[in-house]
């Protein structure tokens, strides 16, 4: 039960933060039910490609999950499944050590932070933990072939108007 | 005032790490009233900012009340007439000082008396000019009515407890009444401007934080609002037509209804849409349509198309299905428009399959269209290809998705043959390549990722049971049997173009997977279709290409359609033409296999898959098996993650072997206890498992406590014995033996490959590195 409460005073805490002061273009939300009242829990965000980058011109959708260790242990932040992305496991969740409790998370990391952690690692991929095969293959020998994938991704999520 | 704003920030840390406490009362009153007198009020306002943003809790409550009296009195309405940047400051200093307590505030909205005070902050939020270009308030202010609203959502419970009997109601019929109120402020704000240059990513951002803001609202105000917003577009149609009006409003009829599901909409809702689409909005926003230039307008309708899937779910809205795609495929004239609109087609089609078979030949014009040009974008392409399947899917004759189905085959045949004919796309991936090269190859890619979405449009969407009585079944594996139009070999024919005959293509990652796409569509259908090959034609073709390939660019995603294959066909497939395949695409080539670490990976998955699927195919053939065990062995030595956790899968597939049957039970035992396979494969295992990196541990662990479970009896003798050769290498390089083993040997026994095996091998791990566990 006092998991609960700290997990929830703290989500509450990251969203009037957010409110107050989120970098440009992001988007960060508790999930509605369809009485609308809100899923703090479960989070819908987005984070767009850098300019300049072969991800821009897109706002990339991600789910956000605190669960219920939170947040002694970190959210779950998923692509959708099949996103195209050398640290992007298949199911979509991303492979990055802020987002690991074995690795670099640790409890003072706000939100704006893993979306910023996020949206560096999409142009900057960490080779060194793939976590899927066909994008990870392509980004280690065949960059061509990878970047062209990056922009028809960039052209699935485009959010230009 | 610089001064205080460093004792504030001091104070505020002070207070957080020590007992002491502050009181700045009467400087925090002098400071107000400095701003109210000044005739330069900016750093006074700056200052108590800073300590509404750092602590507000060093406003007591006379200070509050000082300070609401100067906002929402004469001083604070001087700032509504102007635009300074003073005022965007004093904007933000209303909002930082009333969120703190914004439930109580929104309690205060039960009491006529402040009504004022609302209203006052409604005419702050409507600031005078454009938003983002001229004033930046209304931006202010929709995180606060966010949060505004979110009290009277989440705090229910809280509004109920400080608000009593009437008040209660009156408390949410004023809510409802306010909230229509910010949402005309705000429906207005979002209109198009004239003049944007410079900021359209910002206004772009602006208008969706304002539709996040109308979906928070939505669940106090609920069906009016979105009613309210339907009626406005019905009445700028019926009046002097204004089309920014329309835009304004259809954009937040999208952001409100991207909630809405087939269960939760009412019925009045699914009224108000007909009516929209009743009259002739649609026409209208066509005849609108400028070529080449993009128009918020037709963006934004065709959103509102795509995203009213619970209404054309709905039996009312079944009707208009024709007409909102022919909507849809006049904006796909326009390349502005196409990627959107491509999407809404997908969308729908997906969804409505079956209800749209009237609209094929409409279909079919637009598939020309976008086959023949060039300039489409692939991503477009593909989505209107599948959506066109997914059509002629729904039809359940098979003749007539037969004669469909042919028309485009032949196009994409076609066009496909001659483009490879007059280009020259030889090394198209090199780095010399022109770009009307790279152009050309990347169009003859997705004219065959054209086919592959035809493929998955034509996977059946549910179990053919459901969807066929069982003589429709007869009738349709009779059909594609027969296959009169030839479909299977116009499709084979388009493969073998652009896999065989051309070393430019042969060779092509992409090309290579879309066929592969094409091929696994057909693999998991369980009655006949157009792309549901015979396994010996995929075979064949994969054997082909080995014998072709002239770089190894390929050679995984061959293997991987090879394990499709296994998976799908593994009943009717044979040893002796499974070992014959083998032998070329696997035992041939194994000196330049074992080159390269993708390779491997596949590879062994493609072994690891005939295990777990039907292990006789691959262990009833005795040779080939000890040349696949001799790899499995040899690749222990590997440190890439990808290669280990396949050969883990390979490793325990073999050892559980849960597939097989008595006699390959027999031959793998038989291998484990009177060959040296047993001792081979722990001392490999234990020697490169000591020395891997941790991360990698999992692997071999999952190995050997395979070993133990299945080979209890002979294990030890084999772990025993592999230390002692282990500790024999170690002297022989210099390095200090391992001690203590015997011990790690009876706690592996003791496990019995349970997952308490886990722990007994990463302590000894750490143990032999010198490592300590944090």
């Amino acid at each position: 039960m006092a998991n609960r409460d700290l997990r929830t005073e703290r989500i509450q805490q990251e969203r009037k933060q957010w409110r107050k002061d989120h970098p440009f273009g992001f988007y960060a939300r508790p999930t509605k039910a369809s009485d609308g009242s809100l899923d703090l829990h479960n989070w819908k965000a987005g984070i767009p490609g850098k300019p300049q980058t072969k991800w821009e011109n897109a706002t990339y959708p991600v789910t956000i999950a605190f669960p219920e260790e939170y947040p002694a242990k970190p959210p779950k932040i998923r692509f959708p499944p099949g996103f195209y992305h050398p640290n992007v496991y298949p199911s979509g969740t991303i492979c990055l050590s802020i987002l690991n409790e074995d690795q670099d998370w640790r409890p003072a990391i706000s939100l704006k932070q893993l979306m910023l952690g996020i949206q560096e690692l999409l142009d900057t991929p960490n080779p060194g933990s793939p976590a899927q095969e066909p994008a990870w293959r392509a980004f280690e020998k065949d960059k061509v072939e990878y970047e062209k994938k990056v922009r028809q991704q960039a052209k699935q999520y485009a959010d230009k108007h | 005032m610089d001064c205080l704003g460093a004792w504030i920030a001091y104070a505020s840390k002070a207070e957080f790490d020590s007992t002491v406490r502050y009181d700045f009362t009467s400087l925090l009153q002098f400071t107000i009233q400095v701003m109210a007198s000044s005739s330069s009020s900016s750093p006074a306002m700056e200052t108590l900012l800073d300590t509404l943003y750092t602590n507000p809790t060093f406003l007591k409550a006379e200070t509050k009340l000082q300070l609401q009296s100067l906002i929402f009195g004469s001083w604070g309405s001087q700032f509504l007439s102007y635009q300074s940047e003073d005022s965007d400051q004093f904007a933000r200093l209303t909002i930082l000082f009333l969120e703190p307590d914004i439930t109580s505030l929104a309690v205060k909205l039960a009491d006529d008396s402040n009504d004022d005070k609302f209203d006052f902050l409604l005419r702050l939020t409507n600031f005078p000019g454009t938003p983002i270009v001229e004033e930046s308030i209304s931006n202010e202010f929709i995180d606060f009515w966010m949060q505004f609203a979110d009290c009277f959502i989440e705090d229910d419970d809280r509004l109920s407890t400080m608000t009593k009997g009437d008040k209660l109601q009156n408390l949410h019929s004023k809510s409802r009444a306010f909230f229509i109120k910010v949402s005309q402020i705000y429906w207005s704000k979002i209109h198009i401007p004239q003049e944007l240059e410079g900021f359209h990513d910002e206004f772009r951002i602006y208008r969706r934080d304002v539709g996040d803001l109308f979906e928070s609202i939505f669940p106090i105000v609920k069906f009016p609002l979105y009613n309210n917003l339907i009626d406005n577009v019905l009445t700028s149609l019926n009046g002097t037509v204004s089309l920014s009006d329309i835009e304004a409003s259809l954009y937040l009829i999208n952001a409100i209804g991207s909630d809405f599901t087939e269960n939760n909409i009412q019925s009045d809702a699914l009224e108000s849409v007909g009516k929209i689409l009743d009259s002739d909005y649609l026409q209208l926003v066509t005849k609108q349509m400028i070529p080449n230039r993009f128009q918020h307008l037709v963006y934004t309708t065709v959103r509102f198309v795509s995203t009213i899937d619970w209404f054309y779910k709905s039996e009312k809205g079944l009707q208009y299905l024709p007409s909102m795609l022919n909507f849809l495929f006049d904006t796909m004239s326009m390349s502005a428009y196409q990627l959107i609109s491509s999407k809404a087609i997908s969308d729908i089609c997906d969804n409505c399959r079956s209800s749209l078979q009237g609209l094929l030949p409409e279909f079919k014009t637009i598939i020309e269209q976008m086959v023949n040009d060039y300039t489409v974008e692939p991503l477009t392409r593909e989505r209107v290809m599948n959506s066109y399947a997914s059509i002629i899917q729904g039809v359940k004759d098979p003749s007539t998705q037969g004669a469909y189905l042919e028309e485009v085959v032949r196009l994409l045949g076609k066009l496909s043959f001659e483009v490879i004919e007059t280009t020259d796309i030889i090394n198209s991936t090199a780095a010399s390549a022109t770009d009307g090269t790279i152009r050309t190859v990347d169009y003859l890619t997705s004219l065959l990722s054209s086919l592959s979405s035809l493929g998955k449009g034509m996977q059946l969407p549910d179990s053919a049971d459901e969807i066929y009585q069982p003589s429709e079944i007869e009738a349709v594996n009779q059909y594609w049997q027969q296959d009169p139009l030839k479909i299977h070999s116009q499709i084979l024919e388009i493969i073998n173009n652009f896999s065989m005959g051309n070393p430019g293509l042969a060779d092509n990652l992409g090309v290579t997977e879309e066929i592969v796409h094409i091929f696994k569509s057909g693999l998991t259908e369980t009655v006949g279709g157009p792309f549901v090959f015979n396994q010996a034609v995929i075979v064949q073709f994969i054997v082909a290409k080995f014998h072709t390939l002239q770089t190894t660019n390929t050679y995984p995603l061959l293997y991987g359609l090879y394990s499709s294959v296994i998976k799908a066909y593994h009943r009717e497939m044979d040893v002796e033409s499974v070992g014959r395949t083998l032998q070329i695409i696997f035992i041939d080539r194994i000196s330049i296999i074992q080159t390269d670490p993708d390779i491997i990976q596949s590879v062994l998955n493609l072994l690891g898959t005939i295990l777990s699927t039907r292990p006789s195919l691959l262990v009833s053939n005795i040779d080939m098996l000890e040349k696949v065990l001799a790899f499995g062995i040899d690749q222990l030595r590997s440190s890439e993650r990808f290669v280990l956790r396949s050969l883990e899968y390979f490793w325990t597939k073999l050892i559980y072997l849960r597939r097989g049957n008595r006699e390959d039970t027999v031959v793998v035992r038989r291998l484990f206890n009177e060959t040296k396979l047993g001792y081979l494969a722990t001392f490999n295992v234990l020697k490169y498992l000591l020395v891997t990196q941790r991360s990698n541990l999992e692997f071999f662990t999952e190995i050997l406590k395979g070993l133990v479970a299945k080979y209890p009896m002979l294990v030890k003798g084999w772990l025993t014995e592999s230390f002692r050769e282990i500790n024999e290498e170690r002297e022989r390089r210099g390095e200090k033996r391992i001690g203590g083993y015997d011990v790690f040997v009876k706690k592996m026994m003791i496990s019995r490959g349970s997952r308490a095996g886990n722990e007994v091998v990463k302590d000894f791990w750490l143990e032999v590195n010198g490592l300590i566990d944090y």
